[in-house]
């Protein structure tokens, strides 16, 4: 009866404007054998919509006191340290100047990277899996960060019959498929996909969900590729990162931790009074890659409700200023005539996607 | 002198014997004035009420049961002999029982009761007192039926005559005799006789009926007679010993052998004589015994009693025995209790003796005030911030879904706060949640709820007795800081079989009391379930917990022997299981299972001695059962021994009391074991824990004089963690003094300093059942605590209404509080992850109460802090930056009302309100991109504070009716809790969306009205 009459509603607390101080947030990641990337933002409001991002020089070094910088030399936001020669094993620290302070990480040892035995996908009623089989090996923590890129081949919403000549308002025949049907698109994911296998016997982990899409995802159309990279976490990095992405982002259970910043392993050197959050964690990484065809697609039929009968001295207009494109003749209660859809939903390039083959696809 | 009449006796038993029929299948309450019997209508005209004079009810007074009552509507049945009284002219009538009736007025006559006076050859009447004196002219007037002149019947008489109803009046006489008085019986005058007699002139002071003043006189107003007992000792029993008509020696030592249900003592007039002379040492004497309730024969706790004249006083135990220390000579002592006739006793003491006394249930006077006994006992005890919660208005406090709550009652009184609705524990004073030491008997409860706080533990129906003790805790009690939360259970009606059944919304409960061997073994069981299911099974697909389940039950087992009036033996089990799941996969369990066996003696110096032995589990198992190679079972336990023995002993104006704890603890703080054939899942455990709490403690009660007491205590504990060995120990004082310049007023301080072990491990705002409980060891601190303590306590006598007034201030160290991200379960170096804290806390508690009368309750405001600071320097990350900051329960304002008006002595309606400031919370006060997303910056911990709280609860109650033989009686409580549907916050939370906005949302757990409807059978 409790849990009937429970409710969740809107709420809006009075903040104080003063209340958010500036302070630097580090995210990094220190890749032995690799890329080190550092990401520098500052907190803001909670109503600005642009991502403030910190402007510094990062590096990353080692107990001999070696440092490796990004190779320009620039202040900025995001720094890819070349970082071949680290080895697991051996302590390093990543390092920044922001604002005329510098920062230093803890000491941290990236141990050699799991490994990743199998991708395998899976599917339901409504969605598609994206499963990994891990093996942490012999430096196994007990957790696994993943972190993955996709690409897939999709097509427009919507297939044009027709393509016209803006010239002189015809339809020229069209042999072929139209051109700007089918294209690619990829998405980087930053946002770390956790395994935690530390109460489970052995190193090895089966069947990890890592990403997750609908079968009517354009995932689907043909098919679809996903590079993921592991590594494996320390139990410091595993807790931190699971409490920012899980606790720190709300829950509503009765029995969820009161939230809060948890401590990072950060300080700032020239100052130690001055705050900065974030962690900056220090692996080895694998990488795999896997593809899927369309086996699990879904059909959604094209929402032709979308499409306008245009008349023809009106075609310009549609073409020029509301970036309509026409699709094919349809005849639709007593009209007939060509019917004209949004650009982006009959042309893949201004959906995102690009015609340009990755070098990878198979 | 008067000599006590075996015959007169004999008589009166009968007729006592008579009312015991008639009362047997009453509830206490229609032994009221107005609750007699009701004024029958007879299906034969002729043999309805016929008054004295005319049928129009007139004011006058009556002592009626041991009290004087004015301006009452009352008239005589001169053809029953019956005293008729009403609350108003035009209400129905009830009888008035002859047994209880001493004297009244009627229409300016003075009418007595010579039963009541144990007059020889009296009848069963009321006579008229003519002419007060040495020897009192007394009339009796009786109606009685004119035989017609044609011989019929007055049945054939009433069927042969058509208007036999408007005329019946017409068939009946006055007769009226002449009587006098005489050496304690009664002499039957001529007419003639009676009127010289009249004539003469006479001496009210050499009245027989009176020894200093005239009780039935009217215009003297006198409380009390001159009737001396002679020899032997007697009970101001409400029923006869069976040896009562035996040779009464001085060896005899007469205990009440309950009878059951018979009215009120007509002894009360007596003076009783206690031991024997030559005997006494000294120049005081104690006088000990127990106090029981008339109705059921059970002992009563609680019972004040006193003696005006040396000032001393004393207190019923839980068990109803008493011990004070009196004069040699003849004392005046009073017996009250709540909700019980006052007792005003005549005692000469001669030497320490036993004296076993019986009390029954309070008139419900809808006029004047009455000053229950509990206002007074504020004033003669030195301890303060004990609040004891009446079982019988716990019914009446609306609760979620109607069900009586011992925790939600306790939650009405000032001091005692909760982070929000639906939550496990209660906070006391700024305290934690498990800086409460709650006892169910001597066991210890880890968990006082069922269903994540909607529920107590508690089964309402099967508790005797609740205290809560905020401040002066007795020496007796140590392991926690904050508060003793002690719930007595039932020990059972000996002497007859009864019982309860009640029906709700989600929850059935019975139990049943049962005398195995009457008068000498009780079995007590009881049991409680939940049927919730099936609403979680009506919730809408999309709704969260649609796939849930939540469900408990409960169990209580008493058995109690009385070997004698001084040895009792009691064993006790209770069993508690929940178990709930939010989804289908996830379910928590959580078990406390307890036993324990007592020993009390009584001895014959009124001291007393207990010794107890038990066992406490609390289990809590949450279970990840997906049928995957992930499931599994994560359990943590908690396991304790003890043995308990305390002694109390009167001597003169101290009363000592010394004993000796000892706890034994087994910790299991985590175990993971794999669930199912495929679960890959490694087992694995936190190494358990030992330790022992051993524990003495003194202390002394010493009434320096009326005005002045004080009581002094200190408890030397220790603690030995075993596995990794370590010692902590140290003395604990309890000080606490009071002053009362008059009766009804007093003043107290008290000062304790406490200590405490174990430590509920949390980073929720409420106690969750993931929580986990732990030892202090080498890196984990004992908490320790202080309170110092002062309140003003006024009884405004004449409108009946208790005021005080109680300031407080805590301080505590070595509390523990949680870094953010902590990792409390499995964590083998969980140190690592808490942070100790010290704590202050302060406040103002005022509180309005009414005890008794049509309106009851009490009404409180209090203004309070309660502050955390962390105790060690951890640079940026220290908490708040080093700051004093918010408890999570800190809630600075606070009112609550919780009131009973009894319309009749069958409805009644109840209400609660209760509010309170927000408590506090962290919100995000900004934002900052990280791992690919935006994440919420939170501010500094408990910096705001969600919406205040605010919620009326109301129920109308219809209690058992006047069915003088019913079997059963049946309690109907319909109700509204949450009357205006406020949505109460529970908790806040924000989410951000892909956007990166940031909303914020705040979860309500009774966001509506919630109707509910009880049934209470009770039998």
């Amino acid at each position: 009866m409790a849990l009937a009459s429970a409710c969740i509603y809107p709420y809006s607390p009075e903040l104080s404007k003063e209340e958010t101080e500036r302070i630097l947030v580090v995210d990094g990641e220190i890749v032995a054998g690799g890329t080190s990337v550092i990401r520098l933002f500052y907190t803001q409001g909670l109503q600005e919509e642009t991502t403030k991002t910190a402007m510094g020089k990062a590096w990353v070094e080692d107990e001999a006191g070696n440092k490796y910088y990004d190779g320009t030399g620039a202040w900025k936001s995001t720094s890819y340290i070349p970082t071949l020669g680290l080895t697991a094993g051996n302590k390093y620290r990543a390092g920044m100047t922001v604002d005329g302070e510098t920062y230093y990480s803890e000491w941290l040892t990236p141990v050699s990277a799991p490994e990743i035995t199998r991708i395998s996908f899976d599917a339901d009623e409504s969605s598609v899996y994206v499963k990994a089989d891990l093996n942490g090996g012999e430096s196994a923590t007990g957790y696994i960060g993943i972190t993955f890129d996709e690409t897939w081949e999709f097509h427009s919403d919507l297939e044009a019959e027709l393509v016209i000549d803006p010239d002189t308002w015809s339809f020229p025949p069209m042999m072929e498929q139209y051109p700007y049907y089918w294209c690619w698109k990829s998405m980087e994911t930053h946002t770390m996909v956790l395994v935690d296998y530390s109460k489970y016997l052995g190193t090895k982990v089966n069947g990890a969900t890592v990403q997750r899409f609908s079968r009517t995802d354009s995932r689907n159309h043909k098919k679809y590729s996903i590079q993921m990279r592991a590594r494996n976490l320390s139990k410091e990095a595993y807790e931190y990162i699971n409490y920012v992405q899980d606790v720190a982002s709300g829950g509503s259970n009765l029995f969820t931790p009161d939230p809060g910043t948890m401590e990072g392993n950060l300080h700032c050197e020239t100052n130690p009074e001055k705050k900065v959050m974030g962690l900056v964690q220090a692996a080895c990484a694998t990488s795999s890659r896997a593809f899927l065809d369309s086996r699990y697609l879904k059909f959604v039929a094209p929402d032709e409700s979308l499409l306008v009968i245009v008349p023809e001295e009106e075609y310009p207009y549609y073409y020029n200023d509301r970036g309509y494109r026409p699709v094919k003749n349809i005849v639709r209660d007593e009209q007939s005539g060509v019917g004209w859809g949004p650009e982006r939903c009959i042309n893949c390039i201004v959906a995102g996607g690009t015609q340009e083959k990755p070098d990878f696809w198979e | 002198m008067f000599t006590l009449n075996r015959k007169a006796l004999f008589a009166s038993v009968f007729l006592l014997l008579e009312a015991s029929i008639l009362a047997f299948s009453q509830r206490p309450e229609e032994l009221a004035l107005f609750r007699g019997r009701t004024q029958n209508v007879y299906p034969f005209k002729y043999n309805g009420t016929f008054y004295l004079e005319s049928k129009k009810f007139q004011k006058g007074s009556v002592y009626y049961n041991g009290k004087e009552y004015q301006d009452i509507y009352m008239n005589l049945d001169a053809y029953a002999m019956d005293l008729l009284a009403k609350p108003e002219e035009k209400s129905g009538a009830t009888i008035l029982f002859r047994e209880q009736v001493a004297w009244f007025t009627l229409g300016g006559k003075h009418f007595i009761n010579l039963k009541y006076y144990g007059i020889e050859k009296a009848e069963d009447a009321y006579y008229q007192i003519a002419k007060d004196g040495k020897s009192p002219l007394l009339i009796l007037g009786k109606k009685v039926f004119r035989t017609s002149a044609n011989g019929l019947s007055p049945q054939m008489q009433a069927r042969m005559d058509g208007n036999y109803d408007a005329t019946v009046v017409n068939y009946f006489d006055t007769e009226e005799t002449f009587w006098a008085t005489e050496n304690g019986t009664l002499v039957k005058l001529s007419a003639k006789k009676w009127k010289k007699r009249m004539a003469a002139s006479s001496n009210p002071e050499e009245s027989p009926f009176k020894k200093e003043k005239t009780v039935w006189h009217p215009l003297e107003n006198a409380k009390d007679d001159g009737f001396v007992q002679p020899q032997g000792r007697l009970s101001a029993s409400i029923g006869l010993p069976d040896r009562y008509f035996s040779e009464i020696t001085k060896e005899d030592t007469v205990t009440v052998e309950y009878v059951s249900n018979a009215m009120v003592a007509t002894f009360r007039n007596k003076t009783y004589i206690i031991g024997e002379e030559g005997k006494a040492k000294g120049k005081t004497a104690i006088l000990s015994g127990t106090v029981f309730e008339a109705e059921s024969g059970m002992p009563l706790p609680g019972v004040i009693i006193h003696d005006d004249n040396s000032g001393t006083y004393a207190r019923s135990d839980k068990r109803g025995r008493y011990s004070i220390s009196l004069p040699l000579g003849e004392n005046t002592l009073n017996f009250e209790a709540e909700s019980k006739e006052s007792l005003p006793l005549k005692i000469n003491m001669l030497s320490a003796g036993t004296f076993e006394v019986v009390m029954t249930e309070k008139i419900n006077l809808l006029k004047g005030s009455i000053v229950s006994a509990s206002s007074m006992q504020q004033h003669r005890t030195t301890g303060m911030g004990m609040e004891n919660v009446n079982i019988k208005t716990l019914a009446k406090i609306p609760s979620a879904f109607g069900e009586g709550d011992i925790i939600k009652a306790v939650l009405t009184l000032p001091g005692v706060k909760t982070v929000g609705e639906a939550s496990g524990g209660f906070n006391v004073r700024g305290g934690s949640a498990d800086q409460n030491l709650i006892l169910f008997n001597d066991n210890t409860i880890y968990n006082p709820s069922h269903m994540f706080g909607v529920f107590s533990a508690f089964n309402p129906d099967l508790v005797d007795n609740v205290e809560l003790y905020k401040s002066s805790i007795p020496a007796e009690y140590g392991g926690r800081i904050s508060s003793v939360l002690s719930v007595k259970s039932k020990d059972g009606d000996p002497n007859r079989f009864k019982g309860s059944l009640g029906i709700g919304l989600l929850t059935s409960r019975a139990h049943v009391e049962v005398p195995i061997v009457k008068g000498k073994t009780t079995l007590v069981a009881g049991a409680r379930t939940t049927y919730s299911d099936w609403l979680l099974g009506k919730l809408p697909e999309d709704s969260a917990y649609s796939g849930g389940s939540a469900g408990f039950t409960d169990a209580n087992l008493s058995v109690t022997h009385r070997f004698n009036d001084r040895n009792t033996l009691q064993g006790f089990a209770y069993f508690a299981t929940d178990k709930f799941s939010f989804s289908g996969d996830t379910t928590f369990n959580y078990t406390n299972l307890n036993a324990s066996i007592v020993f009390r003696h009584k001895g014959d110096d009124g001291s007393g001695m207990k010794v107890s032995g038990g066992f406490d589990y609390y289990g809590n198992v949450v279970g990840a059962h997906s049928w995957s190679s992930a499931s599994y079972d994560l359990t943590t336990t908690i396991r304790q021994a003890f043995l308990k023995a305390k002694r109390t002993r009167p001597f003169g104006s101290h009363t000592v009391s010394y004993g000796a704890d000892f706890v034994g603890y087994s910790l299991t703080p985590g175990k993971m074991d794999p669930y199912g054939d495929i679960s890959t899942v490694k087992a694995s455990a936190l190494a358990d824990e030992h330790a022992l709490e051993p524990a003495l403690y003194a202390s002394d009660n010493w009434t320096i004089s009326d005005p002045f007491s004080v009581e002094a205590g200190v408890r030397l504990g220790g603690f030995i963690f075993l596995d990794d060995p370590k010692f902590y120990g140290g003395p604990e004082f309890r000080l606490s003094g009071k002053y009362s310049p008059v009766s009804n007023l007093s003043f107290k301080a008290g000062f304790n300093t406490m200590r405490q072990y174990i430590h509920l491990i949390s980073n929720t705002s409420s106690v969750s059942p993931m929580d986990t409980w732990k030892l202090s060891d080498g890196n984990i601190a004992p908490t320790t605590g202080w309170q110092g303590a002062a309140g003003a306590y006024w009884t405004l006598l004449s409108i009946g209404l208790d005021l005080s007034v109680e300031g407080y201030y805590k301080q505590s160290r070595n509390a523990l509080d949680y870094k953010p991200g902590a990792t409390l379960i499995m964590n083998p170096n969980l140190a690592d992850d808490l942070v100790p804290v010290e704590g202050k806390a302060y406040g103002v508690e005022v509180m309005l109460k009414r005890p008794a009368g049509k309106l009851t309750g009490w009404m409180s405001y209090s203004y309070s802090r309660s502050l955390l600071k962390e105790m060690q320097d951890r640079g940026t990350n220290t908490i708040n930056n080093g700051d004093w900051y918010n408890a999570p329960y800190d809630k600075p304002h606070e009112f609550k009302l919780a009131g009973n008006y009894a319309f009749t002595h069958r409805y009644s309606a109840s209400v609660n309100v209760d509010y309170s400031t927000g408590r506090p919370v962290t919100v995000p006060v900004g934002k900052y991109y990280y791992g690919g997303a935006y994440r919420l910056l939170y501010s500094e911990r408990n910096t705001h504070r969600i919406p205040d709280y605010f919620r009326v609860d109301a129920a109308f109650n219809i209690d058992p009716g006047h069915y003088l033989k019913a079997i059963a009686h049946t309690t109907i409580t319909l109700g509204v809790y949450n009357v205006t549907g406020r949505k109460n916050p529970y908790s806040v939370f924000f989410r951000t969306n892909g956007l990166g906005e940031v909303k914020g949302y705040m979860l309500s757990v009774f966001a509506t009205q919630v109707p509910y409807i009880n049934l209470n059978i009770l039998f």
